[in-house]
């Protein structure tokens, strides 16, 4: 007999389940056990593993984003290979699926290659996000274990300037042809700011065009070198958050046959007023804030943290995300979209001075405080 | 089919389906098609999943390990 099936973990409902296509199924403990899977035994307050967990292996870049969330530099110093390898072998035992890595400039590792093929042999699925920079055709085809390559681009007819402060279109543009010409799966990562959101069904295209197979779309953060006052010039507006949800809304029609974009976990709320319900959301694997939950990150020193923008000493941002999600105050408490959701973008809350506390920039957010305020 | 002869819903069990994998390293993306799926086609979507998750008789068992009765102890 045979089935798609290429890893499960065991859960208190019964298990998750990956497929060939990396796609994950939870499934009940009926189903899991037509598929083989003996119940385990949980202590009591076990917490799940992160379905999905980035790893910084360098601080290095050869370029100078403005808005670089890991303030990576010229002179930043890679992770040692034998720490990065420790952490592989540590998120596998956990039953942790996907491993992201990020930097710095990952390609800047002469062992980039050798890192992605390990994570496969301990059933990890490997991707990775570049900037294209230092890209050869050769480098792509030590690459050809990663699931998945991202390459930034974050808009032409100036977008990508207006985001990172130069113009690295053409390093993107060839990086992607590179990738697909050594037949390795290609997306693209988008970051989204108050300048460049209006051409995103451009993007959309444009992506298409290249022979991306998604286009992911970020959340502008005030992280690392953009946790600077021009964020609050930069962030995007509340027309801009409604008008976005519906281009998506008008987009997603025409996606699914071989190219797909997605959303990132803080974009959530931002087009919360175009979302269905909660239940079909959950159903179909959305994910809001899931730092700390089905998402983990591990830091350049080894620690674990809540996401990649969590910068809170040790598990102490862990701890705040789960706190957070677990009793969340108004408007949050009664949203229909909470469980999915999980408030928002605590990374953007806390730059903000707001500590742990619903996402300020959420249109919901924004109108139960106008609507609560002391006049 | 149960003893009163209804269908057996087939994503019966079929929790979540969440495309993947992503390959961003700073934040978990979601694909926007699953954000705005009509009725039909979710159902769609959880039904084809849910039949590729039941094993096949197409290959022959002998000498083929149980594909999935040995994978928990991959992860864990």
């Amino acid at each position: 007999m045979s089935t798609p099936v290429t890893r499960v973990r065991p859960e208190p409902f019964g298990a998750w389940v990956r497929l060939h296509d990396d796609t994950l199924v939870a499934v009940d403990h009926r189903r899991a056990a037509r598929l083989g899977v003996e119940p385990a035994v949980f202590a009591e307050g076990y917490v799940s593993a992160p379905l999905e967990v980035h790893v910084a292996v360098t601080a290095r870049c050869p370029v100078d984003c403005a808005g670089c969330y890991q303030s990576a530099s010229t002179d930043g110093a890679h992770v040692p290979l034998q720490q990065l390898r420790e952490t592989l072998a540590r998120l596998s035992e956990a039953g942790v699926f996907t491993v992201a890595f990020g930097g710095g400039e990952p390609l800047l590792r002469d062992d980039l290659g050798a890192l992605g093929d390990e994570a496969r042999a301990l059933g990890l699925t490997p991707v990775v996000t570049t900037s294209g920079y230092g890209l050869t055709a050769a480098r792509a085809r030590a690459l050809r274990s990663f699931a998945q390559v991202n390459v930034s681009h974050d808009g032409v007819r100036g977008g990508y300037e207006a985001v990172r402060g130069f113009d690295g279109v053409a390093v993107a543009e060839r990086a992607v042809a590179v990738l697909r010409g050594e037949g390795i799966a290609v997306g693209i990562n988008h970051v989204l700011t108050s300048a460049n959101v209006d051409g995103v069904a451009a993007m959309i295209d444009h992506a298409r065009t290249l022979g991306a197979r998604e286009l992911q779309l970020l959340r502008y953060k005030p992280a690392g070198r953009a946790a600077s006052l021009e964020y609050l010039a930069r962030r995007l507006t509340l027309a801009q958050c409604d008008a976005l949800g519906e281009t998506l809304r008008a987009t997603a029609p025409t996606l699914g046959e071989g190219f797909s974009v997605r959303v990132d976990c803080a974009l959530v709320p931002l087009v919360s007023r175009s979302l269905p319900d909660a239940a079909t959301l959950a159903r179909f694997g959305v994910f809001g804030c899931e730092a700390g939950g089905h998402l983990g990150s591990v830091r350049r020193d080894g620690s674990a943290g809540g996401c990649s923008f969590d910068d809170a000493p040790g598990a102490e941002g862990i701890a705040g995300f789960r706190a957070f999600v677990s009793a969340p105050p108004e408007p949050c408490a009664s949203c229909a979209l909470r469980s999915v959701c999980r408030g928002g973008c605590k990374v953007v809350s806390r730059h903000l001075g707001q500590g742990f506390a619903p996402d300020p920039e959420c249109p919901r957010v924004i109108e139960h405080r106008a609507a609560t305020a002391v006049t | 089919m149960s003893e009163a002869g209804a269908k057996e819903d087939p994503t019966d069990g079929v929790l979540v389906v969440r495309r993947g994998p992503g390959a961003n390293c700073s934040s978990i993306g979601s694909a926007v098609e699953m954000l705005f799926l009509s009725a039909t086609v979710g159902t769609a979507i959880l039904a084809a999943v849910a039949a590729s998750l039941d094993p096949k008789d197409d290959e022959p068992d002998d000498d083929e390990p149980p594909a999935v009765a040995a994978a928990p102890t991959e992860g864990q």
